[in-house]
């Protein structure tokens, strides 16, 4: 028997178009092996919304957004399509605003009242009500999965996870944003200035055109407080971590000096009572010093040592696979009962 | 009719602009054109691939797997989004992969030897084309098109082992190509072939040098005997003049071959310099179109001369280059002094955009590439010393050349002095003035500060004629 996982996506971007693309194409497979089948019922972007209780056409939406820029013909307010659209999953996909985590935390919070299960790659709401919006999915018996929050594909909660089953992680320290990553490591290897640095992350798609969030620490600060929350059942608030510096006042000079000291420095958030994101001057050697666009985190276990977790973490395709892994274990425990 | 259809990596690189591919090609079916279908690397692949081939040295591993990555990524978002059917689906991300293993083993290699030979080199630039055969083949297929997917090598084209600039043999690959690609056009199958690409006579991976996917495109259409090549770009043609720098520039509707290989020499259209030959010798027409405005004819190149009443059809601005000019009594007389200072620069690998002479031949002028200033300066102090001849060298870096092209000036009397006069008419210095060996262009040198002054003062009154 497969059991029907009708899902609602909001925010139809670069991670959703690949998503419902990868779903519609290996439909069969998880039909297969996890006896699953999805239907996309509903999905939104930022000007209209399409819905359609008995199953939407994927590759006509997808061609539809190409070709128009929207998913549907005619706007309907977020909420009322999360409330009032018979499904079982909100997959939420639209970018979180630093400062009061909308339009995500709305959408977050009608899902909820509409007792429907989550899946978000959006960090935002997260970092700012993370206990709040925990517990109340909870005593809706709603299911909260965010995975794609941290580290993009690379499974960072689900590491920390089995870290922590047998006994407590007292601290968590990781660079865990790509863009940052990148650009140092290219200030490293060639001796470019920040600017030129991060014009390269840009040109090469590894930055947005606006990319303070990353550069200044407000992205990994959002990260840090979802794994110290999810991991070390802590109850921060992206208001708790001191960002105590970013990346955009770091000289070549410095850069350089320190390679010759056989150290580099490295964006780092860290959190064992207080959280915070700071720059670091790492030996070289040091698992934290990763090269390149991506993420590495360290576990500090309290009876078995340091775990150390990396790989790369950026990228639409490596995100959707999270969320994908998300939506199969809501999958698979809607089909347990 | 037979026409081979070039698509440029701006097309490629989303879903949506594969699909404005696919229709083109089915429009052209139901017209019952046979198309062979010519692609580049998606978007900027290549300029990626060219980052990693001068970095690549000094990467560590975990630096090629990013960057593996960051190719993964750009390849499978477009095939997660076309929302292709299975088993395509899983076949394309199969065939993506193992692509990928073949790219980092490569990228390992370079890395472990510290070393990129140009032969490895050519390996590492076909990965753009071959990679972008996996998107845009599936693509077409989803859209109900019969294609067979093939690297230029596969195509037939046989070029000599000259890596990195690799010249065709034109007997091997008309042959090659004619057995491979006729069948499948009389089968109504359409050939989809990666561009820039080919294989060597001992079967090693070559490329024919940057933009050599338009090559692949007239080498093909030479070997099946096109009725036509259409090349689609992003812009609407060849147009008169950069219409960032000159508001009234327009597209040009037809030119010949001659016309279009000068502009070419002057970097008006990043054209590979030999791409249009084997059009040319065949007599093929060209057409360069707008793939985003598909109605609009574009600018065809064939291969008459039409007479036209305008004297110039455009003017080219090449900036970034630089005079280095050799001087001292002892040049006066001396023949072969200019043969000398050609061939001391070719032998530094100096390209010569233009060379001129100064009335009282006390002084020679080359322009060059800024890049290649002090390279050009020191092979010439050297060099000219060696064989005993006592000059001075001087450079001048900020300074760019003009470039008039159209048959129209070939044997209108007193071209070059309205061109000078329109010129100078603006206030600006001509420092140095050459005529082509063609007549269909004159170049001059004016200070950088002047040149977007001078290029529209010349393209209103010998391009617009005003
Ligand atoms: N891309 C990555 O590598 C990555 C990695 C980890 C996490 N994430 C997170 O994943 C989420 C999605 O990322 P993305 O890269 O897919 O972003 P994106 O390409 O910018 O797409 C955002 C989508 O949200 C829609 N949207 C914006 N405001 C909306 C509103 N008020 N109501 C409904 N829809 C709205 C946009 O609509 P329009 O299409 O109409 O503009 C767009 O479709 C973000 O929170 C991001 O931080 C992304």
């Amino acid at each position: 028997m497969t059991e029907g996982v009708r899902l609602i996506i909001v925010g139809f971007g670069v991670v959703a178009r690949s998503l419902a693309g990868s779903l519609e194409a290996r439909g069969e497979e998880f039909r297969r092996t996890h006896g699953i089948d999805f239907h996309l019922v509903a999905a939104v972007d930022s000007k209209s919304a399409a819905v359609d209780r008995n199953g939407l056409e994927v590759r006509e939406l997808l061609r539809r957004k190409e070709e128009t820029g929207r998913v549907g013909r005619r706007s309907l307010p977020v909420s009322e399509v999360i409330e009032d659209t018979e499904a079982d999953v909100l997959v939420e996909l639209t970018p979180g605003n630093p400062l009061d985590a909308e339009p995500g935390m709305t959408h977050l919070k009608s899902a909820i009242k509409a007792s429907k299960h989550i899946v978000t790659a959006n960090k935002m709401p997260l970092a700012h009500e993370y206990t709040s919006l925990v517990a109340s999915a909870e005593s809706r018996g709603v299911q909260l999965r965010y995975s794609a929050c941290v580290g993009a594909g690379l499974p960072i909660l689900d590491f920390g996870d089995a870290c922590a089953v047998s006994e407590p992680v007292q601290k968590v320290e990781g660079v865990l944003n790509a863009t940052s990553n990148f650009v140092l490591s290219r200030m490293e290897s060639d001796g470019s200035s920040f600017p030129e640095a991060l014009e390269e992350a840009k040109k090469l798609g590894y930055a947005e055109s606006n990319p303070w969030l990353d550069v200044d620490g407000v992205d990994s600060a959002a990260k840090i407080v979802i794994i110290a929350n999810h991991i070390m059942k802590k109850s921060l608030t992206l208001k708790d971590v001191a960002i105590v510096e970013g990346i955009r006042r770091i000289s070549p000079t410095r850069v350089k000096a320190l390679m010759e000291e056989g150290k580099k420095v490295r964006m780092v958030a860290c959190v064992e009572r207080r959280p915070e994101v700071r720059v670091l001057e790492l030996p070289r050697d040091d698992p934290l010093s990763v090269v390149g666009a991506c993420n590495v985190v360290r576990f500090h276990c309290k009876y078995s040592g340091e775990r150390v977790v990396s790989g790369s973490a950026a990228g639409g395709v490596t995100t959707s696979s999270a969320v994908m892994r998300d939506l199969l274990r809501v999958g698979d425990s809607i089909r347990a009962g | 009719m037979k026409v081979v259809m070039k698509f440029g990596g701006s097309l490629l690189a989303s879903p949506g602009g594969i699909q404005r591919v696919s229709r083109v090609i089915s429009k052209g079916s139901k017209k019952r054109m046979k198309v062979v279908v010519v692609i580049s690397a998606l978007g900027e692949v290549t300029d990626l691939l060219l980052h990693a081939a001068t970095n690549a040295k000094i990467w560590d591993s975990t630096q090629v797997i990013h960057f593996i990555d960051r190719i993964r990524g750009i390849h499978s978002q477009p095939l997660a989004e076309m929302g292709l059917r299975q088993p395509t689906y899983n076949e394309s991300l199969d065939q993506l992969e193992e692509l990928l293993d073949d790219l980092k083993l490569t990228l390992s290699g370079v890395s472990i030897l510290r070393e990129l030979t140009p032969r490895s080199k050519d390996l590492l630039l076909s990965f753009g084309e071959r990679l972008s055969l996996v998107v845009v083949s599936a693509g077409l297929r989803q859209a109900g098109i019969a294609v067979e997917a093939l690297t230029g090598g596969n195509a037939g084209i046989i070029t000599d082992d000259s890596f990195g600039e690799a010249s065709p043999d034109v007997t091997k690959t008309r042959k090659g190509v004619r057995e491979k690609l006729l069948p499948l056009l009389t089968r109504g199958v359409v050939p989809v072939v990666a561009g820039f690409i080919a294989r060597s006579a001992t079967g090693e991976m070559t490329t024919l040098g940057r933009g050599g996917s338009d090559y692949t495109a007239t080498l093909l259409a030479d070997a099946i005997a096109a009725d036509e090549v259409w090349i689609w770009t992003d812009v609407d043609g060849i147009l008169t003049a950069d219409p960032r720098i000159v508001k009234s520039a327009r597209v040009i509707d037809e030119l010949s071959y001659a016309e279009a290989e000068e502009m070419g020499f002057f970097g008006a259209k990043n054209m590979h310099p030999l791409a249009l030959a084997p059009a040319r010798k065949a007599g093929i027409p060209v057409r360069i179109r707008n793939g985003f405005k598909p109605e609009r004819l574009g600018t065809l190149i064939n291969p008459h001369e039409r007479k036209s009443s305008v004297i110039a059809k455009s003017v080219a601005l090449v900036g970034n280059v630089g005079i280095v000019t050799v001087s001292g009594e002892t040049l006066v007389g001396r023949p072969g002094t200019a043969a000398k200072i050609f061939e001391l620069l070719g032998r530094a690998g100096v390209n010569v955009l233009m060379i001129s002479q100064s009335v009282s031949e006390s002084n020679i002028s080359a322009v060059v590439r800024k890049s290649s200033l002090e390279r050009a300066a020191s092979a010439l102090s050297e060099g000219l010393s060696q064989v005993g001849i006592n000059a001075g060298v001087k450079v001048e870096p900020d300074v760019s050349v003009l470039a008039v092209v159209g048959a129209g000036m070939k044997g209108t009397p007193g071209i070059a002095a309205k061109v000078f006069s329109a010129v100078a008419s603006k206030g600006v210095n001509v420092m140095m003035i050459a005529q082509g060996s063609s007549e269909l262009n004159i170049s001059f040198v004016v200070a950088s500060r002047d040149s977007e002054k001078a290029v529209n003062a010349l393209h209103e009154s010998v391009v617009l004629g005003k």
